[in-house]
């Protein structure tokens, strides 16, 4: 599985300001709607899951990132929106530093491997420096892209 | 002073949802209570029991089988509460 595979080149955001989590998630949620990726009738709804999700712990893993998800049966297949934050978010997160980048992933609930495997593509990316790095430096939605596809063909170093 | 290394082969439940975030990040915490070191393998990939990206590397299923492995100090400590997490099924 690639990063390609799944992140909605439409539902990137890099200049995120939004004054908590729930601004964030929301943000994100609506990114995905739109693009046409889930029904504006699902928005409020996968929101809600999310936040959910949240009370059972924290998706901040540390190091500026986070990684809000649900299951939904809106989606037929993962999806996922990624957002860009110089401001910062408070995440709650493990290490305590605030969020400054969030991969959101919504996947239909039947094919839990999927969602295992998106989280596994994404850590795996996650432990280079050198991607978290340029993502943080990303301006354009189009850096963005680049930086997946860089990081999809191993091209990061 | 150091104990003895311990090895324990554990399941993962097949009604949760394997070793997805909450999991790890509770496994992650567990494991960061204890001075030990705590790797997990899955197949040929290793993990450091204390580093969630590498845990989220595994993207271990239900009903897969994973080695737990503690070295250092309170490892048989350590290994006991990493055993009794997994066996709760992560209170899933």
């Amino acid at each position: 599985m690639k990063l390609s595979d799944f992140v909605v080149p439409d539902a990137i955001i890099t200049d995120l300001a939004v004054p908590n989590k729930e601004g964030a998630i929301r943000a994100l949620v609506g990114s995905l709607k739109a693009c046409g990726i889930i029904a504006a009738d699902s928005e409020d709804s996968i929101v809600a899951a999310i936040m959910k999700r949240e009370e059972l712990g924290s998706t901040g893993i540390g190091n500026g990132v986070a990684v809000p998800h649900t299951k939904h049966p809106s989606v037929t297949k993962l999806v996922a929106a990624i957002a860009l934050t110089k401001q910062g978010v408070d995440f709650a997160s493990l290490d305590g530093n605030s969020v400054h980048i969030l991969f959101l992933l919504v996947s239909p609930p039947d094919r839990p491997g999927d969602h295992l495997r998106g989280l596994e593509n994404i850590s795996r990316h996650l432990r280079n420096p050198n991607f978290c790095s340029f993502l943080k430096q990303a301006k354009t939605k189009d850096d963005v892209l680049t930086l997946l596809q860089d990081a999809d063909n191993n091209q990061l170093g | 002073m150091g104990g003895q290394p311990v090895l324990h082969t554990v399941t993962l439940g097949s009604d949760g949802g394997g070793l997805h975030l909450v999991p790890c990040s509770r496994l992650v915490k567990l494991a960061n209570s204890f001075a030990c070191n705590v790797s997990i393998r899955k197949g040929t990939v290793h993990a450091d029991g204390k580093n969630i990206l590498d845990l989220m590397i595994l993207a271990a299923g239900p009903g897969e089988q994973l080695e737990l492995f503690t070295s250092g100090d309170g490892a048989e400590e350590a290994m006991a509460k990493l055993v009794q997490l997994f066996e709760s099924n992560f209170a899933e």
